[in-house]
């Protein structure tokens, strides 16, 4: 079922993009895809566009597919190694979301961060103490390694 | 000039390739230009021997008749105008028709050979339609040309979106309702909730199994959508 299902999500996917994000597999496999988000434009990852990759697990949608930014992000709730601290993608999954939701909820991820459930701690306390800092800072690696 | 190209393989063709270096009087002149119109008369009549395309089509052979006429009327009136006396100025003149007429006759003998080609073309097109046409013929009386695989995937990505369960995306086969209103196939409903608890999969209200009821009408719904689809395909078909 899995399969026929992101062949599905895929379609939906051509026929109604989602504004400022795009999906598709990496080649012939479709459980593993390429996507990509433009930094929110009120966000300090304006200009930026960003590289995730999505592992689907076989039994999708009954588990969440793993997503993971490539691009590195100064983020309080995505580490060194891409991963996010997100409830949709973790105890919180429902087998009816679907991985334009998925995009769109990281989307809403960057531009309201969540300090009080980090995954990177000092971020998350430059991010409360002093958010100057902390924009200044992602604004630099957004044009260091996303532009 | 292009229309010397195209009498190259014409009897007459070296005549026309030496129509460049022919100098003289429009008397002389007008001696080879009537040869060359003879030739592309030939090269007609020769065309019309090979592919018919003159025979064949009505409105070209009555096109090329009116043609021949219209020729002869104005070579008369050219005649009568010097009242039948062969002076320079009628040579002049003689010369200046033969050369449209050459040229008449060459577009003419063009668009009979375009014509022709096209008609083999469309010939070998209509004879390919027909093939197919008959082996979807073959093909439907034996159930369909698409396999059974197929026509279920049309008739499920066409769905309308009320018909399809959220979790595969397929349409319904045993939909039944939460109490939040949402319907989902049953099965999957139940392996969602023994994976991840009893929590409705679009609205996360808690649900029991005890909570479902059998969705009717849409089970009924997506019976009549499938047979109207199914027979929406058939008749693309036929």
């Amino acid at each position: 079922m899995s399969l026929k299902r992101i062949n599905k999500e895929l379609a939906d996917l051509g026929r109604d993009p989602p504004s400022s994000c795009s999906a598709g597999p990496v080649g012939d496999d479709l459980y593993h895809w390429q996507a990509s988000i433009m930094g929110p434009p009120d966000s300090p990852y304006a200009g930026g566009v960003f590289f995730l990759s999505i592992h689907f697990p076989t039994d999708y949608p009954f588990k969440p597919p793993k997503v993971a930014f490539t691009t590195k992000i100064y983020h309080p709730n995505i580490n060194g190694n891409g991963n996010i601290c997100l409830d949709i993608l973790k105890d919180q999954w429902s087998p009816a979301l679907t991985i334009s939701k998925v995009l769109l909820s990281i989307c809403s991820l960057l531009t309201d961060a969540n300090p009080d459930d980090p995954l990177v701690p000092e971020i998350a306390h430059i991010y409360k103490q002093d958010r100057a800092k902390y924009e200044a800072t992602a604004k630099e690696w957004t044009k260091k390694y996303a532009v | 000039m292009n229309w010397l190209s195209k009498l190259n393989h014409s009897p007459r063709a070296e005549n026309a390739a030496q129509k460049k270096k022919i100098s003289g009087t429009s008397e002389t002149i007008s001696k080879y230009v009537y040869n060359d119109i003879l030739g592309v008369q030939t090269e007609i009549k020769r065309l019309n021997e090979k592919t018919g395309v003159l025979t064949s089509n009505g409105i070209f052979s009555r096109l090329y008749t009116l043609l021949g006429e219209e020729q002869a009327r104005e070579y008369e009136s050219l005649r009568k105008k010097f009242r039948y006396e062969k002076s320079k100025a009628f040579y002049d003149e003689q010369l200046q028709l033969y050369k449209s007429h050459l040229q008449e006759l060459v577009h003419i003998l063009d668009m009979f050979q375009n014509s022709h080609t096209s008609n083999i073309y469309k010939g070998n097109q209509s004879k390919r339609k027909s093939t197919s046409l008959e082996e979807n013929r073959t093909g439907s009386s034996s159930a369909s040309l698409l396999s059974k695989e197929e026509v279920d995937e049309i008739i499920n990505n066409e769905a309308p979106d009320q018909l399809i369960d959220p979790i595969s995306f397929n349409l319904f086969s045993d939909p039944v309702v939460t109490p939040s209103g949402i319907t989902y196939e049953k099965s999957l409903l139940l392996q969602h909730m023994q994976a991840k608890g009893g929590f409705d999969p679009l609205t996360r209200a808690p649900i029991k199994e005890s909570q479902l009821y059998s969705n009717l009408v849409v089970k009924e719904s997506v019976l009549e959508y499938m047979r109207s689809k199914e027979e929406e395909i058939t008749k693309a078909k036929a």
